[in-house]
């Protein structure tokens, strides 16, 4: 936004929970809208940003996700999207790779490209994990996600009911 | 993961235990060696019962139900529930289709909360359910979604009826986009009830929802001024008033969809000229149409651009005179079967509309080569043509086209044109955008212009009856005397 060419070079240090400091370029973390609204407040200040809500090793991953995106333009900021698409598909074959790995990693990412306000990494591990959902019956996302049927037996028999109509397309894997 | 901390405490268990997993992680079957005297296995469960809910014995079998608020072991895996805020959970769920979300709902509580947030049910297509939707689903849905739900697609539900939709539009006032087609149980009730509460309602299709009738169009005038949508094919109820009606209230209708509605006579629109002028594309297939109808669609519509008057046999080239004079801007015309149009229409209508880019001359039998050389000189944009069953077409006007629109014609249909030969094929090569031509029953092509033609332009389909594959001793190649 505001940065202009050369500085997109200078160097911000980031320090994660547990301490670690990394140097990354402007021009490599400005997708993260909480750093660029910290680089405003704090002017010249060349002290390390103190990041308390993500560990090292998450950081990590999250500054090799930002360095491998850095050219992608920002998306259009249009959406305050009402209707949005319901696509999950769009995921390139490098983010895929990216993002396979134990459930709570992906999770930590999520949340550090939440806190961080990573927007394109946010949306990218939520379809991640709307992906992982999509084709699996309700006992098969209870044994994914650690669920537990915390429903009463004239609840659960309601909800069947309810709902008869989508399962009765069981075989067909969800559109 | 849970199993681990259930075998924890067990360790801590001063005998030998025979732990069964097998079944459940929270049941676990603990066997004391015989000779464990009953009183101090009982004294220990009593010693251990804020670890234990229950202790029963059945023969040498003491079997104990964990109490679940065992501290975790740290090596449990995070859940997702735990780990990640409600938000996050929402905005996952955002991305799901309605099978999958029905699906979360029934896995616990707090995702039957979160897959029934009213966020997730803004746009709701139950076409792929049609068969099993019946009306407490849509009454269910309606409760759920609220105010949340913008769109709505009940294609094909046809057990949906007025009771359903009652309640669906006092709850659902936000609704902006509603299918109903083909659900035949609507009546003018639900459109009285539409017109009641769903006032921002943009877009509606209430094709062959053949029950409604001039009463429905004046609710859904008199409530849907936002209306910009509309399509009531083959409703054949509906007579000149109600869609009189429906045009004066409805001043930014851009879509109107009347195919097959039979109820409408040649002076529909002759009371509202004045009100039609935001139609930019108008569909009367098959309906009471003739040369006064068409003068007042292009007194009333200068924005038109998508117009089918296809199966309007009546309208002649004063039809295309009118057009001529008042809709330039037409981008799309369809008049298959409009028997009586001719060149002096055409040639006409060529030199006033030149953004023409599809046009459907099925069954214009009168047409010659003099209007598509017309066509071929003003109409630059042309990319679809249809010309089926013109018979009086030649090879001409195939040369003409090839020269002017080599760079934008994309699909050419000339079944049944009789005089067309292998000459119209060669002047086709040079057409570079061609997606593909139809040539059924062009009895003068040749089996072999049409895989010469294949061989030069393998990515352009071609749809002719004889297969393209070996074709070494095929008797019936000649059919001259058929």
């Amino acid at each position: 936004m505001a940065a202009d060419g050369d500085s997109m070079d200078r160097i911000v240090k980031i320090k994660s929970k547990d301490g670690q400091i990394f140097d990354v370029t402007l021009g490599t973390i400005k997708k993260s809208k909480l750093i660029m609204t910290m680089l405003e407040q704090l002017g010249d200040s060349t002290d390390a940003i103190p990041l308390p809500n993500v560990d090292g090793s998450t950081l990590k991953k999250v500054i090799e996700w930002l360095e491998h995106h850095k050219e992608e333009p920002e998306p259009a900021e249009e959406e305050s999207d009402p209707l949005r698409m319901r696509i999950s598909t769009d995921i390139s074959e490098w983010d895929k790779t990216f993002f396979d790995v134990e459930q709570s990693v992906l999770q930590a990412y999520i949340l550090a490209a939440n806190y961080l306000s990573i927007k394109p990494l946010l949306d990218i591990g939520c379809k991640t994990v709307a992906n992982m959902i999509k084709g699996k019956t309700t006992e098969q996302l209870r044994d994914l996600f650690g669920l537990e049927d915390d429903f009463t037996d004239e609840e659960r028999a309601a909800i069947k009911r309810e709902y008869a109509w989508a399962d009765d397309e069981e075989n067909q894997a969800a559109a | 993961m849970s199993s681990a901390c259930e075998l924890r405490v067990l360790r801590n268990f001063p005998f030998d235990v025979d732990v069964n997993l097998q079944n459940s992680p929270r049941k676990i079957l603990f066997a004391p060696s015989v000779t464990t005297p009953h009183y101090l296995l009982l004294n220990l469960a009593t010693k251990y019962t804020d670890k234990f809910s229950e202790l029963f014995r059945h023969k040498h079998i003491y079997r104990m139900y964990l109490i679940t608020t065992l501290t975790p072991a740290p090596v449990e895996q995070a859940l997702i529930n735990k780990m990640l805020p409600k938000e996050l959970i929402l905005r996952i769920f955002s991305y799901l289709d309605i099978i999958s979300l029905c699906r979360s709902a029934q896995a616990c509580h707090f995702w039957n909360i979160l897959a029934l947030d009213g966020s997730n049910w803004q746009e709701v297509d139950l076409f792929d359910f049609q068969r099993d939707v019946k009306p407490i689903v849509v009454e269910n849905l309606a409760r759920r979604c609220g105010g949340f739900l913008k769109q709505l697609s009940l294609k094909g539900c046809e057990n949906v009826q007025d009771s359903a939709l009652r309640s669906f539009t006092a709850k659902c006032a936000n609704i902006e986009h509603l299918s109903l087609y083909k659900c035949k149980r609507v009546t003018d009730a639900s459109c009285e009830n539409l017109g009641k509460h769903c006032h921002k309602l943009r877009h509606l299709n209430l094709e062959n929802c053949s029950a409604i009738t001039d009463r429905a169009m004046k609710y859904i005038g008199e409530g849907c001024p936002l209306l910009t949508y509309l399509n009531i094919s083959w409703c054949d109820n509906v007579q000149d008033r109600g869609v009189q009606h429906l045009l004066t209230h409805c001043p930014n209708l851009e879509t109107l969809i009347l195919r097959g509605c039979e109820g409408l006579t040649e002076q529909v629109f002759a009371p509202v000229v004045g009100n039609m002028g935001n139609l930019v594309k108008l569909n009367m297939l098959s309906c009471f149409v003739n040369d006064d109808t068409v003068k007042n669609i292009s007194e009333g519509c200068p924005k038109l651009e998508y117009l089918c008057l296809s199966n309007c046999s009546q309208i002649t080239d004063r039809s295309l005179n009118h057009l001529a004079t008042g809709c330039k801007n037409l981008t799309v015309l369809e008049l298959s079967g409009c028997v009586l149009l001719s060149d002096g229409g055409f040639v006409q209508l060529a030199r006033a509309c030149k953004k023409l880019e599809r046009l459907d001359l099925e069954d214009c039998s009168l047409i010659t080569d003099t209007t598509i050389n017309s066509l071929s000189v003003n109409c630059s944009n042309l990319c679809q043509l249809s010309l089926s069953h013109c018979e009086l077409i030649t090879d001409e006007s195939v040369h003409v086209l090839s020269e002017h629109n080599r760079e934008k014609l994309q699909v050419l249909e000339l079944d049944n044109c009789p005089m067309l030969t292998d000459s119209a094929l060669s002047h086709l090569r040079h057409v570079r955008s061609l997606r593909r031509i139809a040539l059924y029953d062009c009895q003068n092509i040749s089996k072999e212009a049409i895989n010469r033609y294949k061989h030069q332009r393998p990515h352009v389909e071609i749809q002719a009856y004889f297969a393209p594959v070996t074709p070494p001793t095929n008797p019936v190649t000649n059919r001259a005397g058929a």
